[in-house]
């Protein structure tokens, strides 16, 4: 018998404007010991699900199923209160996406874990603690049994997520639900938690659900996928039937828009899905996907495709059947898709130079606490040529938004040079670099005034430096919406009207309405679902071409940066550890840490697991970072000389690399 | 290569619109108020006597209810023998002109200050902050009555001492919103196009705080008038022979237990007043910012 | 922890100062204390003559100084209305101010905390409406007009509670409802939007993944973070209400320290008048500042940093 069986499962949603039927007919098996990933992306319900299955959807919500067993017994027919006792925390557990916010801040770790087994099972107070110590242990979370007094804001974010995950464990659940349990976290943290689940699932005999919108991580930790969207299982079947034959449109479709380095050619298009999810408000007639699909037919848009069996346990939900759809699948997948419109090699004399940048700032802990000094940026030196993309990448605390902050004149360093063509950037944004100079941010949202309709927004450039006559801006707004893929129609709307695709279109129209030489990406995609980044990435590939644009690209996804960039800068606490061409960089990093970065990013590999990235846990902390290389406290390569000194730089042509493996007689073996 | 077509929903104005247009509180209020003002500003035609005519004679007539009373003094008259229904109907345009003069005068200085101390932050924001901690601290009563008596009661300096002493609500309230907004990245994006810093307030900040600013105005309207009303009551707001609804109440205190409407009605209006100002002022904001409801 | 106290509590110190300098700028600009004590109709000698004998001609900073300097003596002045030391006077009204205002605080707490909790734990139903349609009325409600109407009923229809005075308890259960009820609105939508904001919080999703429920959820994970902030409101309330008890005492004839006031602002009797606003600043920064680090105290991430 299954231990989880779900039939039909539906969550509708009375609203104002109608009912929302976030949930619409899902159904799944899990056997003990399985792992099950649910991939979609934002607004496709696979939380909702999640939440139904544990019976936290929202008040309001009404969750209706043919079945939903747990280990056979009927839970669709509990109430709250024995939901709450008989299965939630002690059956089944949950944990989620935000560690930073989701343990309550007034409560000890200690009390918050203990709790949970004294609410279901009878033991006295020092069993519970007994057992706290043990799982934070086994959760490596160091010194446990001193963390027991220490309160939620005193730990990172990651050590928050192992004490989530002890937490969860407190009770040998049957059933872990993790959603989205590493998305906030950065790259390296994130696969050392991951690594750390399928662990823990082994050991306890776990089911394990994993929510994810990142078809690396699914493709890596998960035994089984289900692919989902609007609200429904487009496609299930075990990890490597999904990925390496997609029998669904959609999901096919996700695929081709991933950048995936060995797959798609670095510069190459991106496949895209075009037009947005459909609403759930109200009953959707035929499939979900027909709007957007390239094989759709009329019988598609009339009635809901069968589910169609391609196997055991392999299921798809679409009218073609499974000869034409696995025909489809081989045309997409295997070969290498080629070619980028040229990008231009560096060479010429540097757009952009910064040289040896420092940026500090005095930082109040607490609202008694001494100032502290954050080193933000500590001794930066990069160049940036005509033509050529240069990513930056880090993790969070890397200063790499300082750096951004600074290169375009808004933060003054306290030490240093920024050049912008030969020019220095004195006092600031002055009108002059801000003509050669334009941003792009990570968040759709808040980059776009809520207040203004997109002409205004667009056209405010021009505004500001007075550049033609009203008609003449009207003009260019009008042509840099439709260079940027925004219909004329959209041209009196909000943003809030907006979908964020559209949004960041419009804040790229904005940066580029000046005709820039030179645009600063900070995350540029991070923010937007798998199935628009690809179309953003095109959009950025297409004008660098067009309009003979230089990117400064900062991000911390790795298939962005190889996709996109022609040299690397990575960036550590402050300081670029190493730089190089993209290539060079990914075929053969040279700086531990970059090597623990590549490690870490999640490609589309079915059933590869998460490599050990080796980094220990000592997590830096910015305002006190380590003496000698900053990096060496998790450095699996330290030697004792990298905790005297910090190391030199060493350059070896084009690139650079900040290590005491290297010297300047053997600047590549190490 | 129009790829984006469609924008989902209406502009926020309409929708803005259609929410003020099925939202209860906001329309009984909106009404309410519309009469009081309509009453107010056409008292001049409206009201059957002046209020400040005095008629010794016929002193505290009783209303027109009673046995004694007469159609010709609806409310009767007060101890002077003026009309009580048309020094009523006076007393709305004291009220209203009170709490719409001290409320933008309160509105003009806790939004500079706010907007000032937010978005600069630094000394600014420490200088402004613990202004702020000053005028909390100050008993606001006390001194607006001292300050009334001292300076001599009259309309005006009513006006200017209540808006001078009410600023804090604006401004507590934009300063926090300047602070988050300053952080958004439109925002830098404005400083990345190397506009000025007034350009960046007047563009990018004031339309954002420009929904709140209308929210708190109008609670501070009603305020302001309960405070002018009070002030009055005490004897140290607007002086005799004015007809404010407080000194109406004051001067009807003596004589309540046999006369109570004399005290019940003008409080009545104050209340309906106030009410219809402050369900309007809920409304707007459940309106413009639905997201802050529930 | 202590420097943050000692921090505060100098802020504290500061803020009552510069108060007491701004009043007694004020009162002094306002209007001609020497014209104030001789009479608007006294002869001009007259008036000079009052001028010179309490020393209205020298500067304010001068006068202020002096002033500053007694009270740290203890010397808190001399009424000029009735040649008692205003020290005398405070300590005489106070009492009754002080148990009208704490019994204030208490009808603020029993009616406004009890209905924001309700509110909040069920939106949009009969509940939740009732307290916000109550939260409206109670703001649209002048207090003196809500007190001449209560002396009506109680006086003349169900007399049970006394009309004025200040002898028993029952005398202050109708002005302290009076003065309570003006807090009500403030304080109750705190609570509402406190607890609102608490219970859709990731914490509490937790805690509900956890299997706790109901009651139990309530009472352990959220009501002490959703009540961290109102006691901070609720001092703030205390504080107004200790300095602005004049309308209520003046309807109910209390002889508190609101009564006082009124009497030194018409009787232009500035010593009394300085003093008294003085105290109800230094009052409300002392309780702020109590607050302020009670707060700390109770919430870790600030007493831990």
């Amino acid at each position: 018998m299954a231990l989880l069986e779900i039939k039909d499962l539906r969550v509708e949603i009375p609203m104002p404007g109608g009912i929302l039927h976030p949930v619409r007919g899902v159904d799944f098996t899990l056997e003990r010991g399985q792992t099950l990933g649910i991939v979609g992306e934002s607004g496709s319900g696979k939380s909702l699900t999640a939440l139904a299955l544990m019976g936290l959807a929202p008040a309001q919500a009404r969750v209706r199923a043919g079945a939903l067993k747990l280990d056979g017994r009927d839970l669709l027919g509990l109430t709250q209160r024995e939901l709450a006792r008989d299965v939630r925390g002690s059956r089944m557990a949950m944990i989620f996406q935000e560690p930073m916010t989701s343990l309550n801040p007034v409560y000890t770790i200690g009390r918050q874990l203990t709790e949970t087994m004294l609410l279901h099972r009878s033991a006295t107070a020092a069993e519970a603690t007994a057992r706290a110590v043990r799982l934070l242990e086994r959760v490596g979370v160091t010194g446990a049994a001193g963390r027991l007094g220490q309160y939620p804001h005193q730990l990172s974010g990651g050590q928050r997520q192992r004490v989530m995950i002890a937490m969860a464990l407190m009770n040998d659940p049957e059933v872990l639900i993790a959603d989205e349990p590493t998305t906030a976290l950065d790259v390296t943290v994130q696969a050392q938690i991951l690594r750390l689940l399928a662990e823990l699932q082994q050991e306890f005999g776990m089911a394990l659900i994993l929510i994810t919108h990142n078809l690396g991580v699914v493709s890596r930790v998960a035994d089984r996928v289900a692919v989902m969207y609007a609200g429904e299982f487009v496609e299930t079947g075990t990890t490597a039937e999904v990925f390496e034959t997609p029998l669904h449109p959609y999901t096919r479709g996700l695929l081709a828009s991933i950048p995936q380095p060995g797959r798609v050619e670095p510069g190459a298009r991106l496949g895209a899905i075009p037009g947005i999810v459909p609403s759930l408000l109200g009953e959707i007639q035929g499939c979900a996907f027909a709007a957007r699909c390239s094989h759709a037919r009329d019988a598609c848009r009339l009635a809901l495709p069968p589910q169609r069996e391609a196997g055991a346990g392999r299921a798809y939900r679409c009218v073609m059947a499974e000869g034409e759809a696995r025909a489809a699948a081989s045309d997409v997948g295997g070969g290498l898709r080629s070619g980028g419109k040229g990008m231009a090699a560096g060479g010429s004399a540097p757009l952009l130079s910064a040289t040896g940048v420092h940026c500090h700032f005095n930082v109040k802990r607490g609202l008694f606490g001494k100032t502290q000094r954050l080193h933000a940026v500590n001794g930066v030196t990069l160049a940036i040529a005509r033509g050529e993309t240069l990513a930056v990448v880090g993790e969070s605390g890397c200063g790499k938004t300082t750096l951004a902050r600074i290169l375009l004149g808004l933060i003054v360093p306290q030490e240093g040079k920024v050049l912008l063509d030969g020019a220095p950037l004195a006092g600031g944004a002055t009108r002059a670099v801000a003509r050669r100079m334009q941003p792009i941010f990570q968040d759709p949202y808040s980059s776009l005034n809520p207040r203004r309709t997109l002409a205004e927004i667009i056209r405010r450039p021009l505004d500001v430096h007075g550049i033609g006559t009203p008609q003449e801006r009207r003009r260019k707004v009008d042509r840099m919406m439709a260079l940027v893929g925004l219909h004329g129609r959209l041209t009196h709307s909000y943003p809030n009207q907006l979908s964020g695709g559209q949004r960041q279109r419009a804040a790229i129209a904005r940066a580029i309405i000046m005709e820039p030489q030179l645009v600063i990406c900070d995350e540029p995609t991070s923010a937007l679902d798998v199935s628009v980044q690809s179309q953003i990435l095109n959009l950025l590939l297409d004008l660098r071409a067009e309009l003979n644009l230089t990117y400064l690209l900062i991000t911390h996804d790795l298939a962005v940066v190889q996709h996109m960039a022609t040299r690397v800068a990575v960036m550590y606490l402050g300081e670029i550890v190493e730089t190089g061409s993209a290539r060079e960089v990914f075929a053969a990093p040279r700086h531990p840490y970059t090597q623990a970065l590549l490690a870490s990013a999640p490609t589309v590999t079915p059933g590869a697991g998460i490599p050990d990235n080796r980094l220990g846990q000592s997590y830096p902390n910015p305002l006190e970072p380590p003496g000698g290389c900053r990096f060496h406290p998790r450095c699996p390569r330290a030697m004792p000389l990298c905790s005297v000194a910090p190391p030199p730089e060493i350059r070896d042509g084009d690139s650079c690399v900040r290590c005491h493996l290297y010297t300047e007689s053997q600047p590549r073996a190490a | 290569m129009p790829v984006e077509s469609s924008a989902a929903g209406i502009t926020p104005w309409r929708a803005a619109r259609r929410r003020m247009l099925r939202h209860q509180g906001f329309l009984i209020g909106v009404a309410l108020l519309l009469a009081i003002a309509a009453m107010a500003l056409a008292a001049p035609w409206l009201a059957p006597h002046d209020p400040y005519a005095q008629d010794l004679a016929n002193r505290l007539v009783p209303p027109a209810w009673d046995a004694k009373g007469s159609w010709e003094h609806v409310f009767g008259t007060d101890h002077l023998g003026r009309d009580y229904l048309s020094r009523l109907m006076y007393g709305a345009r004291i009220s209203l002109l009170v709490g719409l003069g001290a409320a933008s005068i309160g509105c003009v200085i806790g939004v500079t200050l706010g907007v000032a101390a937010g978005y600069f932050g630094g000394r600014i924001d420490q200088v402004v902050s613990y202004l702020l901690t000053c005028q909390l601290a100050l008993p606001g009563l006390l001194l607006a009555m001292s300050l009334v008596f001292l300076i001599g009661p009259s309309v005006a300096v009513v006006i200017g001492i209540i808006g001078v002493l009410h600023w804090t609500y604006f401004l507590v309230v934009t300063r926090t919103v300047t602070m988050q907004i300053r952080e958004l990245d439109y925002v830098t994006a404005a400083r990345a196009l190397g506009a000025t810093r007034w350009q960046v307030i007047s563009h990018e900040v004031l339309p954002n705080l420009a929904n709140q600013i209308i929210v708190i105005f109008t609670l501070e309207v009603g305020v302001a008038i309960i405070a002018e009303a009070s002030l009055s009551f005490l004897g140290v707001g607007v002086p005799a022979p004015n007809p404010s609804w407080g000194l109406l109440i004051a001067e009807g205190k003596n004589s309540m237990f046999f006369r109570p409407w004399l005290v019940v009605v003008p409080g009545l209006f104050l209340f309906a007043l106030v009410i219809a100002i402050n369900l309007m002022g809920d409304g707007l904001r459940d309106v413009t910012a639905p997201e802050n409801r529930n | 922890m202590l420097r943050y106290a000692l921090k505060r509590g100098l802020m504290a110190v500061l803020v009552a100062i510069t108060v007491s300098v701004a009043t007694f700028f004020l009162l002094d600009s306002a209007g001609d204390p020497a014209v104030a004590i001789a009479g608007p109709d006294a002869p001009r000698e007259t008036i000079e003559q009052v001028r010179r004998q309490y020393g209205f001609d020298r500067p304010w900073p001068v006068r202020y100084t002096e002033w500053a300097a007694g009270v740290a003596r203890g010397d808190l002045g001399q009424s000029f209305l009735r040649r008692q030391p205003v020290a005398e006077l405070i300590a005489t009204y106070a009492p009754v101010t002080i148990k009208l205002a704490f019994s204030a605080l208490l009808v603020t707490i029993l009616i406004a905390v009890p209905l924001g909790v309700a509110a909040a734990l069920k939106p949009n139903s009969g509940v939740d409406r009732l307290a916000l349609s109550a939260a409206v009325a109670a703001q649209a409600l002048p207090s003196f007009w809500l007190g001449l109407v209560l002396i009506v009923v109680f006086a003349v229809t169900f007399p049970i509670f006394p009309v004025s005075g200040d002898d028993t308890w029952k005398h202050f259960v109708l002005p302290a409802l009076v003065l309570g009820t003006t807090s009500v609105p403030a304080v109750m939508r705190l609570t509402r939007t406190g607890l609102l904001d608490v219970m859709a919080s990731d914490y509490i999703r937790t805690a509900r993944a956890k299997g706790f429920m109901g009651l139990q959820l309530i009472l352990r994970h959220a009501l002490r973070n959703a009540l961290l902030p109102v006691v901070g409101v609720l001092a703030v309330q205390l504080g107004h209400k200790l300095g602005g008890s004049v309308i209520t005492e003046s309807v109910f004839a209390l002889n508190g320290l609101g009564r006082l006031s009124l009497e030194a602002i018409v009787g232009s009797d500035i010593p009394t008048l300085q003093m008294l606003v003085f105290v109800f600043a230094l009052t409300f920064v002392a309780l702020t500042f109590l607050v302020d680090v009670l707060n700390a105290w109770l919430d870790p991430r600030i007493r831990l940093g």
